[in-house]
């Protein structure tokens, strides 16, 4: 029931699941870091009120959640969190490694690899995991306190690890700009130029705005995974294979489906070429192309070079937008 | 007729052109229309694969858009070791058999799968982070197949000479090997342990090196106090710094070490290659040998050489060469990762040494221990000098009171006081801690506040003190 508050408070939280949390308790093997019922509960009422926001959810639905974490994982955070020596000697035996090697391989990535660094870069979360003191309730608020055991905890570090990484080294290129990443920097005056070089056709414009349009309808149905993988290949100029990495398939599935993509997106602007386009926010009907005059609009899209691209985003800003929201 | 249709290439670069186009308008986005960057979780989540499909999808949708969640997925790709493990795993299967079959038939051959290894080391410069550690595995799970079969066979009187043969004062430098043999081989690592006579073995881990016990790191920085007061473990300590240097950063040179064990080269195994039987057990060898003669020319009758069966053992067993290799080899040829060399230069120096005891002056030291070897330096142990022991028992134990009064207890009882840091006089000591067999228990730890008054701790954990120079003593 919505109005049911038990997401509310840890303590209502408690009481609702009372029987169910003993059992996670249990099963998240606790005892090891003699982490109490209470601490663990909390740790999982964190974690169910993050994911489910204000109450918004139905106990089986939260209870199914709770038994799809990783418990044990999450047992040992909450553990390390509150400090238990124990749980801190596991973690660091267990983990340490495996974060100074991530940490290489992520410098590896931006050709800073060496041994030093990247124990620096890993060690310098232990700081924020151990928790710093906060000024008002005296209360150490630990990293370890935003791990909600969706994922595995070692993957958690390397992601935090990495956010880390990527956004020092965006600060860095933001500030010194030595970083010729074209992140953040595309200028905004891309250019309008090319519509003022070649007035030949009268058509031209329409035809433009028409191809335009039938693109950001071609964006609007592709797929949110499609989309990431085209800007990966074509902004991030990521190869098949780290792609692949990502999306963890493999290489030759990630060529198809850019092939496919590519293909899917052509047939869609033809088709939408050749269709009557209705009327709509003031803009009159438009007939259908025919197969010479759908030419001609790719032609003109080609030499249409560099695009202009906030003419194609003032449809596809909208279009693109995930529809679940 | 379509245009399309004839011209593929051009269609090609429609497409091209499409899909960078919408690729663009994707980086020109705002990604953050209305939505916030995930956290790390949900990053690591997603990357695991183990978001709702509906999550998954609608941050998808955010990540088209936004750089920044791009990078640190493909930050955090590259940062993973599983996507290569599969391939790892089937390449270690392949590197295990490969250092596995040179064991079983051509033990001599000083090591076909080398340039592979490297190869393979120089195919995965990403990997090698994770390989190091599991080449040391590897390594070690070869030589415990390899020492297995003869282990196996210990009912058959073979593994008496190989137990014997564990030098006892090695025992302390066991503890290197044995921790890490212990992971995969747990069988193996009962062995060792129950290998030399119980007390002997039991008396020393705990004492003779108060080292062996702790942990790598806190082993590293004994290692480092070691060699600040020993001019010996400090060379030796650096030598094996120098050899770690050099061999570290080319990668290769460790594989070829931690390889070696796999083919132990017995002089025996290559007099027996010549025969047409791989390995002759050594029961058979003695016919293998008389065969091998007459084989060459008379091709059809190799067959009788053949009647060596029976599973051919990978190490000779006749003799007490592999109590060497157990002891030795691993020590010396073990994956170097891991490896703490500070604690191994300090391990070999201390293992004659029990005790290492330093004045509260910090000038003068002793250090005493295998047989009732006592030294003394008076220059924070840049320089030794021999004292004369008032027993031959091993020294486990000591207490530095001051420059020139110190404690010492060892086995069976033997308890020695200086009292002008020169000579040694053999302390009585205390009747009441003698069993019922007589015997004066071993001492495993004693502490001294002064020339007179000091405390010693027996093995079984009863306490004695003395406050009259060992005159006479009161349990505690």
């Amino acid at each position: 029931m919505a109005e049911d508050p038990f997401l509310h408070s840890a303590i209502s939280f408690q009481e609702r699941f009372s029987r169910q949390l003993a059992e996670l308790h249990a099963q998240a093997e606790c005892a090891r870091w003699e982490l109490s019922q209470e601490s663990f509960a909390q740790g999982l009422w964190r974690s169910a009120a993050k994911h489910f926001g204000a109450g918004q959810a139905e106990p089986p639905e939260v209870e199914a959640y709770l038994r799809s974490l990783r418990l044990q994982d999450l047992a040992l955070a909450c553990a390390c969190s509150e400090g238990n020596e124990r749980a801190w000697e596991f973690f660091i035996a267990h983990y340490r490694q495996d974060l100074r090697i991530a940490a290489n391989a992520m410098l590896r990535g931006s050709g800073l690899a060496d041994e030093a660094r990247a124990a620096e870069l890993a060690d310098s979360l232990y700081a924020e995991l151990y928790g710093v003191r906060s000024g008002k309730d005296g209360r150490r608020k630990s990293l370890f306190d935003y791990f909600h055991g969706r994922s595995k905890l070692s993957t958690w570090l390397r992601a935090v690890l990495a956010q880390k990484q990527v956004d020092a080294v965006r600060a860095n290129s933001r500030t010194i700009s030595l970083d010729n990443e074209k992140d953040d920097e595309l200028p905004p005056e891309h250019d309008k130029r090319a519509d003022a070089a070649m007035p030949s056709d009268p058509k031209r414009e329409t035809y433009l705005a028409r191809f335009d349009r039938a693109l950001s309808a071609a964006l609007a149905e592709m797929t949110p995974r499609e989309r990431m993988i085209l800007a990966c290949y074509y902004v991030d100029q990521l190869t098949l294979a780290e792609i692949g990495r990502m999306l963890r398939e493999h290489e030759s599935t990630v060529s198809r489906q850019l092939e496919r993509i590519r293909r899917a997106l052509r047939e869609s602007v033809t088709r939408a070429l050749q269709r009557d386009s209705p009327a709509c926010n003031g803009r009159p009907a438009e007939p259908a192309l025919d197969p010479a005059q759908v030419e001609l609009a790719f032609e003109y899209a080609l030499e249409d070079w560099p695009f202009d691209l906030s003419r194609a985003l003032s449809g596809a800003e909208t279009a693109a937008d995930p529809p679940e929201d | 007729m379509d245009a399309k249709d004839r011209d593929d290439s051009k269609l090609r670069q429609r497409e091209e052109m499409l899909a960078r186009r919408v690729g663009e308008a994707l980086d020109q986005m705002d990604p953050h229309a209305g939505v916030e960057c995930p956290d790390a979780e949900v990053l690591a989540a997603y990357a695991e694969q183990s978001l709702e499909s509906a999550d998954s999808a609608r941050w998808e949708s955010h990540f088209a858009a936004c750089t920044r969640c791009r990078k640190i997925l493909r930050v955090l790709a590259a940062s993973d070791a599983t996507p290569l493990a599969d391939k790892e795993v089937a390449q270690l299967g392949e590197l295990v058999s490969a250092a596995r079959i040179p064991a079983e038939t051509k033990a001599g051959s000083p090591g076909p799968g080398r340039p592979r290894l490297l190869e393979w080391r120089a195919r995965w410069p990403a990997a090698a982070g994770w390989l190091a550690p599991a080449l040391g595995v590897a390594a070690v799970f070869v030589v415990w197949l390899a020492m297995r079969a003869p282990w196996r066979a210990a009912d058959h009187g073979a593994s008496t000479t190989l137990i014997a043969q564990a030098p006892r004062e090695e025992t302390p430098t066991n503890s290197v090997p044995a921790d890490q043999l212990s992971k995969i081989a747990p069988q193996l690592d009962q062995k060792l342990k129950a290998a030399p006579p119980p007390d002997r073995i039991s008396a020393n881990t705990p004492s003779v090196n108060p080292l062996a016990g702790v942990p790598a790191e806190s082993r590293a920085e004994a290692g480092n106090a070691f060699k600040k007061v020993s001019p010996g473990a400090g060379l030796t300590g650096s030598t094996l710094q120098k050899e770690e240097k050099s061999v570290n950063p080319s990668g290769g040179s460790e594989m070829r070490s931690s390889r070696a064990p796999a083919t132990p080269p017995p002089a025996e195994a290559n007099a027996a290659l010549e025969t047409p039987a791989p390995a002759p057990p050594p029961q058979a060898r003695a016919k293998a040998d008389t065969a091998a003669q007459p084989a060459p020319e008379a091709l059809p009758s190799t067959s009788q050489t053949v009647t060596v069966t029976g599973a051919a053992p990978l190490v000779e067993t006749t003799n007490g060469t592999l109590g060497g290799a157990i002891q030795q080899k691993p020590s010396a040829d073990l994956s170097l990762n891991g490896r703490n060399y500070k604690g191994a230069a300090t391990l070999l120096t201390a293992r004659q040494y029990s005790a290492l005891l330093k004045a509260p002056s910090g000038t003068t030291l002793w250090r005493a221990g295998k047989a009732g070897i006592i030294e003394r330096s008076s220059n924070a142990g840049r320089s030794w000098i021999s004292q004369k022991s008032s027993s031959q028992e091993d020294w486990l134990a000591g207490a530095a009171v001051s420059d020139t009064v110190c404690w010492l207890a060892g086995r069976n009882g033997a308890i020695a006081r200086t009292a002008d840091g020169e000579h040694w006089e053999r302390v009585t000591p205390p009747a009441q801690a003698a069993g019922t067999d007589g015997a004066i228990p071993d001492w495993t730890g004693i502490t001294a506040r002064e020339a007179r008054s000091a405390t010693v701790t027996a093995r079984d954990g009863r306490r004695f003190t003395t406050s009259d120079g060992g005159a006479t003593w009161q349990a505690q």
